[in-house]
């Protein structure tokens, strides 16, 4: 044996054997869990909810990252370009997807698609619903629906910034019914609300945890679910699909990694993922939140994710198109 | 006001519990220390021990983040004051007339007022939120983006009060100001602006890394072309505290700062921001020499440093009696309470009034706590000057870049601070005030979006701005300040005539 192979072999084995210890061991150190969204968010709370749990599972914390910016494009890019080790992990939720095709409908290439992340597992999915402020002279949905059609571009709804998740449940019903609705963007879900309880715009879809203590105080009235089945706290309120209207929207939120993390390490975390969503410490935040843990496995998240893309694409495009006219 | 009494002696006994009152000392601690480390404000503070808080109570977890809070407004004024590099972005205006009384040797007496000015203010609001937090929430949901927009017309109105250069030079900063603001992604349509494909850009231009690089490296940058050895001032302890006329002249400062920060901090946005400079620009205004301010006038401290303080005590209501924050670091004290299952809203006074009223007193004995650890330390921060400007400002400068990248975790912003600084020592030499350019790009983002939401509303009828009492009043008030700053010279220019 030459002099070089030896030194090859000691050289390789002295780069790959901290790889393969490291693999075995995982985690070794904290986990970094990325959160495209800023701080006092649905997304921030089930992370920093879901990040305090994970020692137990692990032996080792997971810290929450608020990397944000551009609607979560910077945050979601980050994780995308992350060493795909396993310590940097990102959050996962609908509006990253309408970011992707929205880039395409620019005309850009995207930064970063779908592909780019590998998923790890679902913690919730959930449907916003239609709120009025509580002195609102609309009293059901069908009232508020023909009022808005006999009265095209005279009404207005909050939401909590362009394509985010208050935005495109409201698009899905204008463009699904034909409505002539103004669009009134904010920074974020607070402002939005402010606007709907003073009466500054007419509606808003917004989601049940945050908007339940307001119906409580009767600040705002709920008209109808953006739901498939009726929602948990909110039994005597319709769904849009039982009155007969196509409309539907759920967003959900779970977590990925970037393209080309070990297998076992991807293992790992999904059964990580599987197992603090079904933690009572966990599932007691989601649900005192107002909201209700939905755990998927990877693949069925992976699933509804392609069914999304489609749903998101359609209606963006239809959006795209009614802008047009 | 019976209710409130009884929720206040309730609110005494959770918040004086042996374990809250501890929570309360460290809360007002580090919010004091990211105060004072500039680029690292509240929302840094709060983010960083929020996850500390899991396992506590609910009250505990609640008075603690809001120690940090309204900490942080006092600790603010400290580098403002001693170093021109503002320590938060409230006390970006601190830095006009605190510097200069620093460097004629009246560190201590400003550091004092400061104190003295967070401490009445804090009281005055936390009054303010005890008696008036229900009625005020409902007056909150009124501001609506028309609203909005003619208070933010009025605060560029205010602006121009601010700066202290010739008229023109300021108009020039508010407009390159304006501009700074409008790039980067529109919120309205998602469009970038002005970005030129450089991605880093698509956030905007943050106004943190702006003050931060425009005062503090302007000011590092500035001090190497000094060719006057910079006196090391040996401070007594009398010279340490003010003397019988700056406490005179701080009294109504005070009095007006807290009433305005209070009414400021309830609206969204930057409050606490916008609240320190209303207040100077109206000390200014009622001043009898405004000319002298800008050259270290202690009402140019006193007013701000109280009205910032106020502006927390504000801000905590929407937050706590209608659930929605106004601002980040109140929403991120509201993941606190959600995830105790504690949802803020107008039922919280009645469902959970210990969490209410524990933290209403704890805010109390915060301020008090926060005046007892300030205090003494005006001798030790004044005692900084004594080190040699060549081994202090290298260290300023690394905790600058620490502090800027700390909060977003953004190489971009870094380089936007160290432009700004060079930009900052070129408007420097030229004798430009940079306040208002920090002050116009704070203002003009909001300003835009407030106008296009309220002509979105409206499907572009300017009547919307006249729409209601409130956006009618201060519209008014605008115009009449307006008036008076181009009558008033008018006048001036001729009453010398009639006397002849």
């Amino acid at each position: 044996m030459s002099r070089r192979v030896l030194l090859f072999l000691v050289l390789s084995l002295v780069f790959v054997s901290p790889a393969l210890v490291r693999a075995e061991e995982y985690p070794a150190r904290p986990i970094t869990l990325i959160n495209p969204l800023p701080p006092g968010g649905t997304l921030d709370l089930q992370g920093r909810a879901f990040a305090a749990v994970v020692e137990k599972y692990l032996g080792k914390p997971m810290v929450v990252v608020n990397k944000t910016g551009a609607a979560g494009a910077v945050g979601s890019l980050t994780v995308a370009q992350a060493k795909p080790d396993g310590y940097t992990l990102g959050l996962g939720w609908s509006a990253q997807t309408a970011l992707i095709i929205n880039e395409i409908a620019e005309g850009r290439k995207p930064s970063f698609t779908t592909d780019d992340f590998i998923v790890l597992g679902r913690f919730t999915d959930s449907s916003p619903v239609f709120l009025v402020p509580f002195n609102s002279p609309w009293k059901t949905i069908q009232q508020a629906l023909e009022d808005i059609k006999a009265h095209p571009n005279t009404y207005s709804f909050s939401s909590g910034g362009i394509q985010s998740i208050s935005h495109l449940p409201m698009e899905a019903l204008i463009v699904e019914m034909g409505l002539k609705l103004r669009h009134v963007p904010f920074q974020g879900g607070g402002p939005a609300f402010t606007a709907l309880i003073g009466g500054h715009v007419q509606c808003s879809a917004q989601y049940p945890g945050t908007s339940l203590p307001k119906i409580k105080a009767r600040q705002l009235r709920v008209l109808a679910s953006f739901s498939e089945n009726r929602l948990k706290n909110y039994e005597d309120v319709p769904t849009f699909k039982e009155l007969g209207y196509n409309v539907f929207h759920s967003s959900w939120v779970g977590m990925v990694a970037p393209k080309g993390t070990p297998a076992p390490i991807v293992e790992r975390l999904r059964t990580l993922v599987k197992q603090v969503t079904s933690d009572p410490a966990f599932v007691d935040v989601i649900e005192k939140a107002g909201d209700e843990v939905d755990y998927a496995d990877a693949e069925t998240t992976r699933k509804a994710w392609g069914k999304e893309y489609e749903r998101l694409q359609k209606l963006l495009s239809r959006m795209e198109r009614e802008k047009k006219q | 006001m019976i209710d409130a009494f009884i929720g206040m002696g309730q609110g005494f006994l959770i918040a004086m519990t042996p374990q809250n009152l501890y929570y309360c000392f460290i809360g007002c601690l580090f919010g004091t220390i990211v105060g004072v480390l500039p680029g690292i404000g509240p929302l840094a503070g709060i983010s960083l021990l929020l996850p500390a808080t899991f396992g506590m109570q609910p009250v505990s977890a609640l008075i603690m983040l809001a120690g940090i809070y309204y900490g942080a407004m006092y600790g603010g004024s400290t580098t403002s004051i001693l170093m021109n590099i503002p320590g938060e972005a409230a006390s970006v205006v601190t830095c006009i007339d605190g510097y200069q009384m620093a460097r004629k040797g009246r560190a201590g007496a400003a550091l004092f007022i400061s104190a003295w000015g967070s401490f009445i203010g804090g009281n005055l609001s936390v009054l303010g939120i005890a008696l008036l937090a229900p009625a005020l929430a409902d007056f909150a949901v009124k501001f609506g983006p028309a609203e909005m927009f003619a208070i933010m017309i009025l605060a560029m109105m205010l602006v121009g009060y601010v700066g202290s250069g010739s008229v023109l030079k300021t108009m020039c900063m508010v407009v390159l100001g304006l501009f700074l603001g409008t790039i980067g992604m529109d919120i309205m349509t998602g469009y970038l602006r002005m970005t030129y494909g450089v991605k880093e850009l698509a956030d905007g231009i943050g106004f943190i890394p702006v003050a931060m690089g425009l005062f503090g490296i302007g000011e590092i940058l500035s001090s190497t072309q000094d060719t006057l050895v910079r006196e090391v001032l040996k401070p007594k302890l009398r010279e340490l505290l003010p003397n019988r006329e700056e406490l005179r002249r701080s009294w109504g400062p005070i009095g007006r700062g807290s009433i305005l920060g209070f009414f400021i901090g309830l609206l969204p946005g930057a409050a606490h921001i916008i609240a320190g400079f209303a207040s100077y620009a109206l000390e200014k205004k009622l001043a009898v020499r405004p000319e002298e301010f800008g050259t270290g006038r202690i009402e140019g401290v006193a007013g701000p440093e109280t009205a910032n303080n106020a502006a927390t005590g504000g801000a905590m209501i929407p937050f706590l009696s209608l659930g929605i924050p106004s601002g980040p670091a109140t929403a991120v004290m509201m993941i606190a309470l959600l995830i105790h299952g504690i949802k803020p809203g107008p039922l919280l006074i009645q469902e959970n009034p210990e969490v209410f009223w524990g933290v209403i007193a704890s805010m109390y004995i915060g301020n008090v706590v926060l005046l007892i650890l300030n205090l003494p330390l005006v001798g030790i921060f004044v005692n900084l000057l004594r080190i040699p400007f060549r081994l202090l400002f290298p260290i300023i400068l690394t905790i600058c870049l620490i502090g800027v990248y700390s909060v977003n975790a953004s190489p971009a912003e870094l380089w936007i601070m160290l432009i700004s600084g060079i930009v900052g020592f070129v408007l420097r030499r030229f004798q430009f005030d940079v306040a208002p350019l920090i002050l116009a790009l704070i203002i003009g983002p909001m300003m835009e979006l407030a106008f296009r939401q309220s002509l979105m509303m409206s499907g572009g009828s300017f009547k919307v701005f006249v729409g209601s009492p409130i956006s009618v009043t201060l519209i008014s008030v605008s115009a009449l300040l307006l008036m008076g700053s181009v009558v008033r010279p008018l006048l001036a220019a001729r009453s010398p005539k009639t006397h002849l």
